[in-house]
């Protein structure tokens, strides 16, 4: 290996993106992790690993920088081939440029330095959508499981319309993967985003199982609910609640959009077998809607905005169940909160987010519960999904009562954007 | 019959949490207390505390959920809980974090008390009254023994006196006690003591722990065996020349020597982890992933290993203790030169034995076990060797032998699977080597497991016995480890010390080995 060899490899091993030719990305790969498996010097070898083909769909360049950061995070728990796909269009004859980078780990325990791959890919001109799934494609790992994750679907640059995305690209990619990976925290138009969901698994694609990150997000929340009522004696309130409230957060620079707060009752409507009864959609993105239990009985639900510092528009920021058993009444509440970590390196303290669960029982001793919500960062909520491939039912019916209760002539005065408080 | 209840969901169905259905999650247990006694020793500082705060991090614990640590030292609450926090510090494979402790310290209490204090128990047994009132634990309780084993009984007959012990104690819940190894020291001992614990609860409120099947590696075994359909067709007498279970510890008795010196290697690692390492290895595929069915199938393989006669202990069973030697580059003492041991003791530093499973499955086939302080590496490893090609179809190439293929499945460290085939060295001519085919946990999970106890606590409060050992499997190992330990009082006795510190071992062992045409494995 000659001294040029030598600094690309090892450009290659520290992760800084080296130029490949596109027409070639397999081969210049397959050279590159031979000399990087024995090494410059055999102190510097590294294991190549992959569990999955993960294709991320950037926006544009500017994404490419923030995306990299996170699926190098997510390559620090689950080695993956990652392939960096950003389209910037434009006119004219199409070019396509690629670039590769390891991300290396050293293994819990010592050992060898376990590497994953990205490649990007950016593809620009008039053809650029039409040629990205085919530079892609042979660039798939076979009997690795296929994650396409497009953290702005179905908006973006290529979805004019707030859902319709360019087909020449989006099809074939989706037709080559198992997973669709998207976030509902990040839709733009989210009640009809909502429905084209639920159309893209139920009619389009039912054998893609889809992940919705936001879902995911809505973990801890359904966890410690469902926790709530492991108590034979709480439980018995579980069919006699009689009212739900769920506070979703507002900013005033974010868009409106409550589909973690539908999602959450959409999830508990269906575990528990509520059905539709009525919505009266109210200004601001306040909902309040009528559920009918299996007794025939109304439940009334409430999807109310909030405003909340640290956290991010969207997200749930209080669960309030109330209800009545044998005579005594109780309320059920789950409030997002945050403590001071521990101190950093810079001396800086970030807040460490909770979730306190407060049991109120008419007549009994209020217990109080603080847990740590649990990491919600992308790479992290795209590992518990890598977990979990496959389709998960639960998701699937919880979409399904989340449309029905978008579905409300309120979507265009949410999207008007008009917001409130508390 | 199935009725409606006033709001309309079947009772059946309220019977469970209809919210978990579909939730891809860990279930957590009712809400509970737990009872530690002992809780200002070694094992509630180092292993419990922990476990316990890092399943509240994980959301693993139920609202309510309360800690009751009962031991002689007088402590109030205050001081209880400061102590468990500087263990968490000090012992917690994560950070301390105020949130999730102040939830914890709220139901967190102390029980000062001998173990032979009735009264202490009334005081135990009103407070868990309180928390059941006051923290809606529902008469939900595990006991968790981290006492000397000599305090076990008057501990379980004083929660029997109190009235703690029962099922139902609330109108509703459960009762369950956890014992920690070592569960007796022979049969009789073991006898008895199932005698007593069944006094006050039975069967399926006890849970013997034995820490390593709490080991992700441990559990492994049975998914590598049954999730997989290559290895069960060959995992047979047909196929296989002998198994090797090997569990070696660099270190020397350290601070156990009080312990130890009454236990030994036998009774120390045989009985208990080894043995279950065996049962996991030979056992048939049980016809349910559930506790009874898997244990089942463990006691079935322990009663077809046939108790060894003197003869055969003395051809088949090597026992060993370590002298002065090197280890970790620095001059170490033999075992009798250790603090609190003996000048002249005899106590097994190391074992090694030959056994046979005389079943349809395993008849013949060897498996050869052993363990010891002061080996050259820590190291556990089950390493089944197959058995050679029929026909040496490459000798007129100039090859004239033929490694076996091994299949290692490595419990600690480096935690992994590894595979031995021979390949052709790429040249013109017909060269034949050995190469390994690698899987390595650290590499494919880029997690750090969670501690053993945090599996089995858990595992305990939602009342999977699983991993934990019966009465009759108890029994069953400790049926073979007697023999074994009869036959040494019978026989001459031993010349320790009789190997390095640092060695794999007194020679003995070796030659036992190679008189099968055998050697053991370096892993």
């Amino acid at each position: 290996m000659n001294t040029q060899e030598e600094q690309r490899l090892q450009t290659f091993v520290n992760g800084t993106p080296l130029d490949v030719d596109p027409r070639s990305i397999d081969r210049e790969l397959t050279a590159l992790w031979a000399a990087a498996r024995t090494g410059v010097e055999p102190s510097k070898a590294v294991v190549r690993f992959s569990i999955l083909n993960l294709i991320v769909m950037a926006r544009n360049s500017q994404q490419v920088e923030p995306l990299t950061s996170q699926i190098i995070d997510l390559t620090m728990k689950h080695p993956c081939r990652a392939i960096l796909l950003v389209n910037e269009g434009g006119e004219g004859a199409s070019t396509v440029k690629a670039t590769v980078a390891a991300h290396c780990r050293l293994p819990v325990g010592g050992g060898m330095p376990v590497c994953g791959e990205q490649i990007n890919i950016t593809a620009s001109g008039g053809d650029a959508a039409a040629i990205l799934p085919g530079t892609v494609i042979p660039l798939l790992t076979s009997d690795l499981p296929v994650a396409l994750g497009w953290p702005d679907w179905p908006s973006g640059a290529l979805a004019a319309d707030g859902w319709s995305l360019d087909p020449a690209l989006f099809a074939p990619l989706l037709q080559s993967a198992d997973h669709l990976i998207v976030d509902s925290l990040r839709f733009g138009k989210p009640n009809s985003n909502l429905v084209r969901l639920e159309a893209l698994h139920e009619q389009d694609y039912p054998s893609v199982a889809i992940t919705d990150l936001n879902w995911l997000r809505l973990l801890t929340w359904r966890q410690l609910t469902a926790q709530v009522f492991d108590s034979p004696s709480l439980r018995s309130y579980l069919p006699n609640l009689s009212k739900i409230t769920v506070r979703y957060v507002v900013q005033d620079d974010r868009p409106l959009n409550p589909c973690q707060a539908l999602l959450y009752l959409g999830w508990l409507s269906d575990k528990m077998s509520w059905r539709p009864g009525e919505i009266s959609p109210q200004e601001k993105g306040n909902s309040a809607i009528t559920l009918r239990t299996s007794t025939g009985s109304q439940l009334y639900a409430g999807v109310l905005t909030t405003t909340a510092d640290n956290i991010w528009a969207g997200d749930i920021a209080e669960v309030i169940m109330e209800g009545s058993y044998n005579g005594v009444a109780a309320t059920f509440t789950l409030e997002r909160i945050a403590f001071d970590e521990q101190p950093q390196a810079d001396g800086s303290k970030p807040l460490a987010e909770h979730i306190r669960t407060i049991i109120e029982v008419q007549g009994q001793n209020r217990i109080e519960r603080i847990v740590p919500l649990g990491k919600q960062a992308w790479a992290q909520l795209v590992g518990n999904a890598l977990g979990n491939l496959g389709h998960d039912s639960a998701f699937e019916q919880a979409l399904q009562m989340a449309v029905w209760m978008s579905s409300t002539s309120g979507t265009k005065k949410v999207d008007k954007g008009v917001r409130g408080g508390r | 019959m199935t009725t409606l209840n006033a709001a309309g969901l079947l009772e059946e169905q309220l019977a469970s949490n209809p919210l978990w259905e579909g939730m891809r999650l860990q279930r957590t247990p009712e809400p509970c207390a737990m009872v530690i006694f002992g809780v200002t020793g070694d094992l509630a500082h180092r292993k419990l505390i922990p476990a316990l705060y890092n399943l509240a991090v994980d959301r693993l614990l139920p609202p309510g959920f309360s800690i009751v640590g009962f031991g002689r030292r007088p402590y109030t609450d205050e001081q209880f809980r400061a102590e468990m926090e500087e263990a968490i510090k000090q012992f917690s494979r994560r950070p301390l974090e105020p949130g999730t402790w102040e939830s914890i310290l709220q139901g967190m209490h102390y029980v000062q008390g001998d173990f032979n204090d009735e009264r202490a128990f009334e005081t135990l047994a009103s407070l868990l009254s309180d928390l059941d009132r006051e923290r809606n634990t529902g008469g939900n309780r595990v006991f968790y023994l981290s006492t000397p084993p000599s305090t076990y009984e008057e501990i379980i007959a004083n929660i029997g006196a109190a009235g703690i012990a029962r099922q139902n104690w609330a109108g509703s819940g459960w009762t369950r006690i956890i014992i920690e190894k070592p569960f007796g020291t022979d049969l009789p001992t073991a006898r008895h003591l199932n005698s007593k614990v069944h006094e006050v609860f039975d069967e399926s409120q006890t849970y013997r722990i034995d820490h390593y099947l709490g080991k992700e590696t441990v559990q492994n075994i049975l998914v590598f065996r049954f999730a997989n359909t290559i290895f069960e067709p060959i995992w047979n007498r047909r196929y296989v020349e002998s198994v090797q279970i090997t569990v070696a510890e660099s270190l020397g008795v350290e601070e156990r020597a009080g312990y130890y010196e009454g236990a030994g290697a036998l009774r120390d690692m045989v009985q208990n982890h080894l043995m279950q390492q065996l049962a996991l290895t030979a056992m048939e595929p049980p016809s349910d992933f559930e506790a009874d069915a898997i244990r089942d199938e463990k006691v079935k393989i322990f009663r077809s290993i046939k108790p060894l006669d003197p003869r055969e202990v003395a051809e088949r069973v090597v026992r060993g203790q370590y002298g002065p030697g090197s280890s970790g580059g620095q001059q170490v003492p033999g075992y009798r030169q250790e603090p609190k041991v003996s000048p002249t003791s005899n106590t097994e530093s190391f074992v090694a034995m030959k056994l046979f499973i005389e079943n349809w499955r395993w008849q013949g086939v060897p498996f050869y076990l052993r363990t010891g302080k002061r080996l050259p590496v820590r190291s556990s490893e089950i390493a089944i060797t197959f058995k050679p090609v029929p026909l040496m179809l490459f000798r007129d190439s100039g090859v004239t032998q033929l490694d076996r293929n091994i299949l290692a499945l490595q419990i600690q460290p480096d935690e992994g699977i590894s595979m031995k085939f021979e390949s052709k060295v790429p040249s013109t001519r017909m060269q034949i080597r050995s190469v390994n085919m690698d899987f390595r946990y650290n590499t494919a999970f880029g997690t750090q497991p969670a501690d053993a106890y945090e599996r089995l606590i858990l595992d305990c409060m939602l009342g999977d016995s699983t991993l934990f050992t019966r009465a009759d499997e108890v029994e069953a190992a400790w049926t073979i480890v007697t023999s074994i330990l009869d036959g040494w009082k019978v026989l001459p006795p031993p010349q320790f010390p009789n190997y390095e510190a640092g060695s794999w071992g007194p020679r003995e062992a070796h030659e036992m080995l190679s008189r099968d045409g055998f050697v053991w494995r370096r892993p």
